[in-house]
């Protein structure tokens, strides 16, 4: 059980600033996502706190060790981080089996060659059977290469366990069962885990605090429900989900806008501000009295779900709205609106 | 605790880099050493020396050996491998072979084998007719190897813009060879510059022999080195011409997917005469030398001892052994340094490695000949300088296995081994080394046949008294003892016969000899 600290951690790559002074704190025994779109420096800053890449400033601490600090630095092989890659990176040359005891002490290491307890054990935990192991790499597919690099990882117990967009590589269906392996498996050996990701649903889905980042710095930390529903500025807003964008008046904690008076997540003064919602919390139901309206420009079918795309009678805002798959409205009927839930109030930019 | 900082990402450990800029500066030495020592000479000597009738008729000779031979090479490499390749020819699998096969027959055997089948072979026709037969495998390779990666889309794509089957191969397919076929006629063209065998058998002067024959005469090499000044301004010369060539345009696959396979082109009633004309092709380049020695060592010299032939091949294979050795060691910091991230650095030292192996075996000779009789006169005349010289001349062989090896081994999987204990040695030792040691014993093999029949530089540098097969087979044909010479020509043969192997298994683009 271990708690990783970063602070004011600044690194360049080429020559090129990538990270400005970013602080973090992962609690022991919890996952942490750092959620970026791709050359935003996440990947940069995991190379740091695993030790492949030296800070320009800053310190990495786990628990009371300081392990990259001024004047201090600690070899990656000393860090007891457990680390899995994008590739997953099994070593080519060695059976599965020998992958997951590569890290372990000489001895054991020789034990577990053909699945031992252990190896067994920790394919066991990943959701991968004991016949596994002595393929070949190449002989597995590309999701059980990920379990099996996290269970190399995790065979030699490290303090804290970093992904580096481990799913990111598998095609759609693989990724969610992979990560839900994944997530048991971390959850199972109670690991402090740094998951590195582009993609909102993963980050949401997996952490118990995202962590996003723009541009080398950090623009919001929080519960994953906090991050989606008050976002701190509107790239985070944008980046997130879906968005929807309205012109209002503030006054107190109400704001006046084209959907009519809504409800702020927190007051805003008084004055014309931006307000954002997210589209499944705007509601279609029949036009009724007092009840704002529009038309059905488009929608576009998930199957489960679709977007509706709507134009506001009062003042011809274009807006989206998240609707049951069941429930799709013909493009060009009008619908009456409703909203759910509270809005937030950025000023105007 | 305050540990040593490691490099950032892309740059290699300062002890590799250190040992790559002495492998380096070594390459480059030879080049320095002719340089300094041509200038010494002066300028109105030099003049004198240069501006000779003899200089005028070398030239001549020089490039019009070069041009016509590079022409004939590309002529049929390109055609043999177009039809190996990408038609309906019966047996292409065997017609690659057989088309590869010839490079294991060293240049100077295949020129004893023709004037042994045609004495009266000589001059210009002659060297251009033996060193096409030996050398145009070196446009076949590359040229095959592009040819069976083609996408077959590329030329869809082409036919669905609205161009002919003809126009498509010409405006689509054709400009996709220009790097390799360019590639392999450089090689070509840098051969014949260093070839001294083939001519000073059928009597056709260039600059390598000329230079040879001066180191005879005199040992005091002015004029020797300012000819192999001139041998390098040629080769230069070639470089740039195919550098200008190539051009910058890339020629690399877009996009990701699989690459589609060809569709053979049909021959239809054209494969009987095709088929005719390639089986002339492997007669004329496998046939002819074959033939001669089987005749020869039919034939026979009473005063042929095995055990002399045993000694020199063991002398041979210790040769060959060491410099062997010595050349992938020094390959793989190089190999290293460049598979990192490219530095101004790296790409210079992988440039020295690769000047160096442009310059005829002849011109580096000289230059260690020199540097050892001026400031090591002890190793003059000792085995060492000789595998020396072998290890400047091969080192690129080396390397073409090694580094397509260590792409095989990226940095990440070195920071895997980090991150699960391994300190920087041991993780070299337990990921690196075991990735890179099937490259590493192909580039090993590579010197070593090359070492194995290496004549130039051995006939300079040798200690007295020290025979190679190729040196033992030089001498024996030098005084019309061909019987005699025919078990060391035998012998070079199988030690050269898994070249074809190995160049048929080699990465496509990477062929360099």
């Amino acid at each position: 059980m271990t708690t990783l600290r970063i602070s004011g951690v600044a690194a360049s790559y080429g020559g090129e600033p990538v990270l400005h002074g970013l602080d973090l704190v992962v609690p022991s025994g919890t996952t942490s996502a750092i959620l970026g779109p791709s050359g935003c420096g996440k990947t940069t800053l995991l190379r740091v706190v695993a030790g492949f890449q030296v800070p320009d400033a800053g310190t990495v601490q786990l628990d009371d060790e300081t392990v990259v600090g001024p004047g201090v630095w600690v070899a990656p092989e000393r860090r007891d981080i457990g680390y899995v890659a994008q590739e997953g990176n099994l070593f080519p040359h060695l059976s599965v089996a020998a992958n997951i005891a590569y890290g372990l002490p000489r001895g054991e290491r020789r034990r577990e060659r053909h699945a031992g307890e252990r190896v067994s054990r920790l394919l066991e935990l990943v959701g991968l059977g004991a016949d596994l192991a002595d393929r070949r790499p190449d002989q597995i597919s590309g999701g059980q290469q990920q379990r099996v690099a996290l269970a190399r990882a995790l065979a030699r117990r490290p303090r804290i366990v970093l992904l580096d967009e481990p799913f990111s590589s598998l095609d759609a269906g693989l990724r969610t069962s992979t990560r839900e392996a994944v997530a048991d498996a971390l959850e199972h050996e109670g690991v402090t885990v740094v998951l590195v990701t582009h993609d909102q649903a993963e980050a949401l889905s997996f952490a118990d605090q995202v962590a996003i980042m723009h541009a080398g710095r950090f623009s919001q930390v929080g519960t994953p429900s906090e991050v989606y529903a008050t976002p701190a500025d509107r790239h985070s807003a944008a980046f997130l989900g879906d968005a929807v964008f309205l012109r209002g008046k503030a006054a107190g904690a109400r704001v006046s806008t084209a959907l009519g008076a809504l409800r702020l997540h927190e007051g805003a003064g008084e004055g014309p501000v931006d307000v954002l919602l997210r589209p499944e919390q705007i509601l279609l139901g029949d036009m009724a009295p007092g009840r704002p309206c529009a038309e059905v420009l488009s929608t576009t079918y998930f199957g489960h779900d679709a977007l509706v795309t709507l134009r506001l009678q009062a003042d011809r805002t274009v807006v989206t709205a998240r609707v049951h798959g069941t429930e799709v409205p013909p493009t060009g009927s009008i619908v009456g609106l409703t909203v759910e839930g509270e809005a937030r109030a950025f000023g105007v930019g | 605790m305050a540990r040593p900082r490691p490099g950032s990402r892309g740059s290699a450990p300062t002890a590799v880099v250190a040992v790559g800029l002495v492998v380096a500066a070594l390459c480059v030495l030879p080049l320095v050493v002719v340089a300094v020592k041509a200038f010494q000479v002066g300028w109105g000597p030099a003049w004198a020396l240069l501006w000779r009738p003899r200089v005028g008729e070398l030239l001549v000779n020089t490039t019009s050996l070069v041009v016509l031979t590079v022409a004939v090479t590309a002529a049929l490499g390109i055609g043999s491998a177009w039809l190996v390749e990408r038609t309906s020819l019966p047996g292409a699998k065997l017609w690659r072979v057989a088309m590869v096969a010839p490079l294991a027959v060293p240049a100077f055997v295949n020129s004893y084998a023709w004037v042994t089948v045609l004495p009266g072979l000589d001059g210009l026709v002659g060297a251009v007719l033996v060193t096409s037969l030996s050398y145009f495998p070196f446009v076949f390779l590359p040229v095959a190897a592009v040819l069976r990666g083609l996408d077959q889309s590329i030329e869809d794509s082409a036919r669905s813009l609205g161009l002919g089957p003809w126009a498509a191969f010409f405006r689509a397919v054709l400009p996709q060879l220009r790097p390799a076929a360019l590639g392999g006629m450089l090689l070509v063209g840098l051969h014949l510059l260093s070839e001294y065998g083939v001519l000073a058998m059928l009597r056709f002067p260039t600059f390598t022999t000329a230079i040879l024959e001066q180191f005879e005469v005199a040992f005091s090499n002015s004029a020797g080195s300012l000819l192999a000044l001139v041998l390098i301004a040629l080769c230069l010369t070639l470089l740039t011409v195919e550098l200008l060539l190539r051009g910058t345009r890339r020629h690399a696959r877009l996009g990701r997917g699989t690459a589609r396979r060809l569709v053979p082109a049909r021959l239809g009633r054209a494969t009987a005469p095709v088929l005719g004309g390639m089986t002339v092709l492997a007669l004329l380049a496998l046939g002819v030398p074959v033939w001669s020695l089987v005749h020869w060592l039919s034939v026979g010299n009473p005063q042929f001892d095995p055990a002399v032939l045993l000694q020199t091949l063991g002398t041979t294979v210790g040769l060959a052994l060491s410099a062997g050795v010595l050349t992938v060691v020094a390959a793989f910091p190089v190999a290293w340094m460049i598979s990192r991230r490219r530095t101004w650095l790296s790409v210079a030292v992988e440039r020295a490695t690769y000047v160096a192996s442009s310059l005829p075996g002849v011109v580096i000779a000289l230059a260690l000949i020199t540097l050892a009789v001026r400031y090591a006169r002890p190793l003059y005349q000792t085995a060492f300088v000789l595998v020396a010289a072998y290890t400047v001349l091969f080192i690129p062989r080396a390397m073409v296995s090694i580094r397509a090896a260590r792409a095989h081994a990226p940095e990440e999987l070195s920071e895997a081994a980090r991150a699960l204990g391994d300190g920087p040695m041991r993780a070299f030792l337990r990921v690196l080394l075991p990735l890179t040691a099937p490259g590493a014993l192909a580039g090993f093999a590579m010197v070593f046949i090359a070492v194995s029949t290496e004549l130039t530089a051995t006939l300079l540098l040798a200690p007295t008294g020290t025979q190679t097969l190729a040196t033992a087979f030089w001498n024996a044909s030098g005084s019309i003892d061909y019987a005699g010479a025919a078990p060391y020509a035998a012998a070079m043969i199988l030690v050269s016969a898994p070249l074809t192997y190995l160049l048929l298994r080699q990465p496509e683009e990477e062929t360099a000899l």
